[in-house]
């Protein structure tokens, strides 16, 4: 048996886990690395920096997920 | 003499077209849904160009993340996310949902690039009221053009629906941001604009603002292209929506470039 379309949440949830990787592949390059960049005034190294962004990233991703079930539904 | 930011050009450009070559042969069924779920890759065509410009990427891959190039390398990049869950779903033997996969994915790069633009540009309260401001104003005009077009062409509207909105959109957001860009952070207009912007500065409206004709004129633009596009829909759905993709991309893309050119200065 197969599962309808619309239903398929696990598949969203890769989609976005592929997605933050994808961003961050993108990102990471762009970001200074020999400065330190100063976020909410604390200062991070890049590596510290992408920890950081993946970390809000997977945080938001229930939220991400809600709105687009809301929407594409 | 060949350098290396040639030869990653030339990468990407020979994985767009086997990308392209890979959609082909694979056939993937095309929904409403779909052209809707490519949104959000899109806006993040756009970003990329400006992190092009205010990032650090060593001097091989700046090429590649700027226009022309940059659009096709997120091609690349969707499609073979698409692909590769869409493949996934096969495996669980699942119908794939393509709409919502490419709306995710395309929300997930969207997020990290726009955090660490954020961080790179550390934007004013002032560039950020026009950040948010800029695509709601398209939205709204986008949503009237739509519903004026259910008035005068119904049939356009029910072949269209949302994907109507979204192609009008992508109009009303280039006329838009090219209007915030004139009218509120004083960019110097383009041959392509300036007569419009000459109309604007004529009328008595001209203290408040000289650029809204092109708000104007580029939701128009989009209404047209959407009434078009609904007859090209009737006779093949397919090629009627991957052409709203193909409009949709040349002009919403470059809007959001714009935009956050002219914000995060």
């Amino acid at each position: 048996m197969v599962t309808e379309a619309g239903q398929d949440d696990l598949g969203t949830i890769a989609s976005l886990v592929l997605g933050v990787a994808v961003g961050l592949i993108l990102a990471v390059p762009a970001l200074p690395n020999e400065q330190e960049l100063l976020i909410a005034g604390v200062s991070l190294n890049q590596a510290e920096t992408v920890l950081v962004l993946g970390v809000l990233a997977i945080v938001t991703l229930p939220v991400v997920a809600l709105i687009l079930s809301a929407v594409i539904d | 003499m060949v350098t290396l930011g040639g030869i990653a050009v030339g990468v990407v450009v020979a994985g767009a077209a086997l990308a392209t070559v890979l959609l082909v042969m694979q056939r993937p069924e095309i929904h409403h849904e779909t052209v809707i779920g490519v949104g959000p890759w899109m806006v993040v065509a756009g970003l990329l160009h400006v992190l092009g410009a205010v990032g650090s990427y060593p001097r091989v891959l700046r090429p590649i993340v700027a226009f022309p190039i940059g659009p096709l390398l997120v091609f690349l990049l969707c499609s073979v996310v698409w692909v590769v869950v869409r493949q996934f779903a096969t495996v669980r033997n699942v119908v794939p949902s393509s709409g919502r996969y490419l709306a995710a994915s395309g929300a997930g790069t969207l997020a990290v690039l726009g955090a660490v633009l954020f961080v790179l540009t550390a934007p004013t309260a002032d560039e950020l009221l026009w950040l948010v401001t800029t695509p709601v104003i398209a939205a709204v005009v986008a949503g009237i053009g739509v519903l004026t077009l259910g008035i005068f062409d119904p049939t356009g509207l029910s072949r269209t629906r949302w994907v109507g909105w979204l192609v009008v959109f992508g109009f009303s957001a280039l006329g838009t941001a090219f209007a915030v860009g004139i009218d509120v952070f004083g960019r110097s207009t383009t041959p392509v604009v300036s007569p419009l912007v000459a109309v604007g500065a004529a009328l008595p409206t001209a203290t408040a603002s000289v650029a809204w004709p092109l708000v104007l004129v580029s939701g128009l633009l989009g209404v047209l292209a959407v009434s078009v596009l609904a007859r090209v829909a009737d006779r093949d759905t397919s090629v009627g929506l991957m052409l709203a993709v193909t409009l949709t991309a040349a002009t919403l893309t470059p809007a959001v470039a714009l935009l956050a050119t002219v914000t995060l200065r």
